[in-house]
């Protein structure tokens, strides 16, 4: 097996893709260093990320693959799927082999793996955008936890961004200890071990049990129907969601 | 700030009404304001009836003088009234939505005093949300029929959605069991809203003026409407009022001081088929002639689109790689998703069955009436189409295991022959 060894971001893949093509060598696996479990008849090759050789293959992408091929791949490689380097790395191949764009070709495998991979990661994002819970903190900043199965912390808080203007936020992935901080007008994103230390403001559970009362009367009790509510809201979600869990 | 006991009254009382969604309105950031609005909609929360929260779905009062005979919060009804000052309805919605609990108001309210008394009311609470608290997100009020003109059009003019509900499917209906409202003073409005759209931004793309348009809400089951009249009247709509939706909502026994009602619910599944039906109105090209029985009833057994298509089987199968999209969306089973996958993935190659099922395109019914590269896999009988439709419908097939023996009388009732 041909094992490329890549920086986990989109200019490691690109720079991957650029190796490949010069030194005509296609990889069976494309993976990022961290994870990977080494096999006896691997051949390694360790890719260096170069961000000329990157834009290069960038600038050739974008003229074949589409205006919006980079950000499809960078949402791809957010999969938890630990293929998903993998899956990304041979559609740009295939887009850059055939030098057309190919999204639409849902029959090839390459790109229906493609294709639900980056869907996956969407869906969630959209769910996130739903299910995600703020709390408000003594000090006026809001702060919210949560633990998604893809790396989605960049996809999510921009649409907070836009959508709290001016209001100072932070969002928390504990499961990768990722935090996107907002001072309201600007995001940063950056990684954190310390468990957030919260005090509520005075009125948050005020608002939180007005919450839970109201998620208990519109629920209609003659038309109960768990199988659809567990299909539409995940129960790995509600952990962080004040109606379905009172701990929080 | 409300306090939870009016909340619960409040909320209670507005749990029939079905709209939920947050959809059709594309409201950007802009300075100084919060909140803005996808146009796809954004579901917070589903209850335990599987329905999604999206917004603060809220009565201003339940203290109504209206006596509609299906209507829980009617006038000789006996039950707790309350009513909330619009300021704490704008506090209540900007808490929540800060917290991303939801995406904005639904705010509607019980007749109080009058017509135009209640009008004035939601329209002071719209103005102050989108004024005073410079609230941006998406707002869906309910209009209150017989109100004056003006008011409607100045609280459209700040709302995303308005909607007045036309409760029944028939004049006689209405006058029987809502004896207060009339045809006039429901449709009336909803016209005047469709030109306001049309007129206040003429040239744009995008209106500003209610920028996720109209939808309606009417029983099903309390009156002897069939589907057929039903289907029609929801077409007539979408034609001439350029509505968004039509939502149904299956009748359910609250009052039982009247003999006007019947006593027990409507079905569920009649409620779902006319859903069914209505997206083949809007989304697929059908029209309500097409899809309804001579009876003038849809199918039970299976869904609209499989009755349809069972009733016009010389039109199949039809070749995937050729067939326009049009009648890709008219087989069962393909969804307008799949169409379109179809559509842009023959221009690569020419699809086969595998191809199709690696394209996630559902077959378990729409093999029987499509072909692949002229490659037929469905059952050429039609009972046998038949039985198979009904069972992709019910699901109840279930793998037995060999061993399982046992019971017969437990085997058949899971076979589904009971």
């Amino acid at each position: 097996m041909k094992i490329f060894f890549i920086q986990n971001n989109v200019e490691g893949l690109l720079s991957a893709l650029f190796y490949s093509f010069v030194a005509k060598v296609v990889p069976d696996e494309v993976t990022d260093v961290e994870i990977y479990q080494q096999k006896i008849d691997d051949e390694i090759t360790y890719i260096k990320t170069d961000a000329a050789q990157a834009e290069r293959v960038q600038t050739a992408l974008t003229r074949y693959g589409g205006y919006d091929i980079i950000r499809r791949l960078k949402n791809c490689m957010l999969s938890c799927d630990e293929n998903a380097t993998s899956t990304a790395f041979r559609y740009a191949y295939k887009t850059l082999f055939f030098k057309k764009d190919i999204s639409g070709n849902l029959a090839d495998p390459t790109v229906a793996q493609f294709v639900f991979t980056e869907q996956k990661v969407l869906t969630e994002r959209h769910h996130i955008i739903g299910f995600l819970r703020f709390r408000e903190s003594a000090g006026g900043v809001i702060y919210a936890r949560f633990s998604p199965d893809n790396d989605i912390t960049e996809l999510v808080a921009p649409h907070f961004l836009k959508r709290l203007s001016g209001l100072p936020f932070v969002i928390h992935d504990i499961k990768r200890n990722k935090i996107a901080i907002s001072d309201g007008f600007a995001l940063k994103f950056d990684h954190t071990d310390l468990p957030a230390a919260f005090t509520p403001s005075d009125d948050e559970e005020a608002f939180a049990n007005l919450w839970r009362r109201y998620y208990k009367e519109i629920n209609i009790e003659e038309r109960k129907n768990l199988k659809q509510q567990d299909r539409f809201m995940p129960r790995r979600y509600r952990k962080f969601m004040p109606e379905t869990y009172e701990r929080f | 700030m409300l306090d939870e006991k009016r909340l619960a009254i409040l909320t209670d009382a507005a749990k029939y009404d079905v709209s939920c969604s947050s959809s059709g309105s594309t409201r950007s950031y802009k300075r100084g304001q919060i909140g803005n609005a996808s146009f796809a909609g954004i579901c917070h929360s589903f209850t335990q009836d599987g329905r999604c929260i999206s917004l603060l779905k809220i009565l201003l009062s339940n203290d109504c003088v209206y006596d509609c005979a299906y209507c829980m919060n009617r006038r000789s009804n006996s039950l707790p009234r309350a009513t909330a000052a619009p300021e704490e309805i704008c506090e209540l919605v900007m808490a929540f939505y800060r917290r991303n609990y939801i995406e904005g108001l639904f705010l509607s309210s019980a007749i109080v005093k009058g017509p135009n008394h209640t009008m004035e009311m939601l329209f002071e609470t719209v103005r102050k949300l989108r004024v005073d608290y410079k609230f941006n997100g998406y707002i869906h009020v309910k209009g209150i029929p017989s109100a004056d003109k003006l008011l409607i059009t100045r609280t459209g003019a700040l709302a995303d959605r308005m909607s007045f509900n036309i409760e029944l499917p028939s004049e006689k209906s209405l006058k029987l069991l809502a004896p207060q409202k009339s045809k006039e003073a429901i449709i009336e409005p909803m016209k005047m809203l469709a030109l306001d759209r049309y007129y206040l931004s003429p040239a744009k793309r995008r209106s500003d003026f209610l920028p996720a348009g109209q939808t309606t809400q009417m029983i099903i089951g309390a009156s002897p409407e069939s589907d057929a009249h039903i289907l029609k009247l929801t077409e007539y709509m979408y034609r001439n009022y350029k509505l968004k939706r039509v939502y149904y909502s299956s009748y359910m026994p609250t009052n039982f001081n009247t003999t006007l009602l019947p006593t027990v619910a409507a079905p569920k599944l009649r409620e779902h088929r006319l859903y069914q039906a209505d997206w083949l109105l809007r989304f697929y090209g059908f029209t309500a002639d097409e899809i309804t029985d001579t009876d003038g009833n849809l199918a039970e057994e299976y869904d609209p689109k499989c009755a349809w298509a069972l009733k016009n089987l010389h039109l199949f199968p039809v070749e995937v790689n050729s067939a326009p999209l049009s009648l890709l969306l008219r087989v069962p089973g393909i969804g307008v998703r799949s169409a379109f996958r179809i559509r842009s993935a023959r221009k690569y190659a020419k699809l086969g069955f595998d191809d199709l099922k690696r394209m996630r395109v559902t077959l378990k019914r729409a093999k029987h009436f499509i072909t692949c590269g002229g490659k037929f896999f469905g059952s050429e009988n039609e009972n046998e189409v038949k039985r198979l439709l009904i069972a992709a419908e019910t699901d109840r097939y279930t793998q037995l295991s060999f061993l399982s023996g046992g019971d017969p009388a437990a085997e058949s009732a899971l076979t589904g022959e009971l």
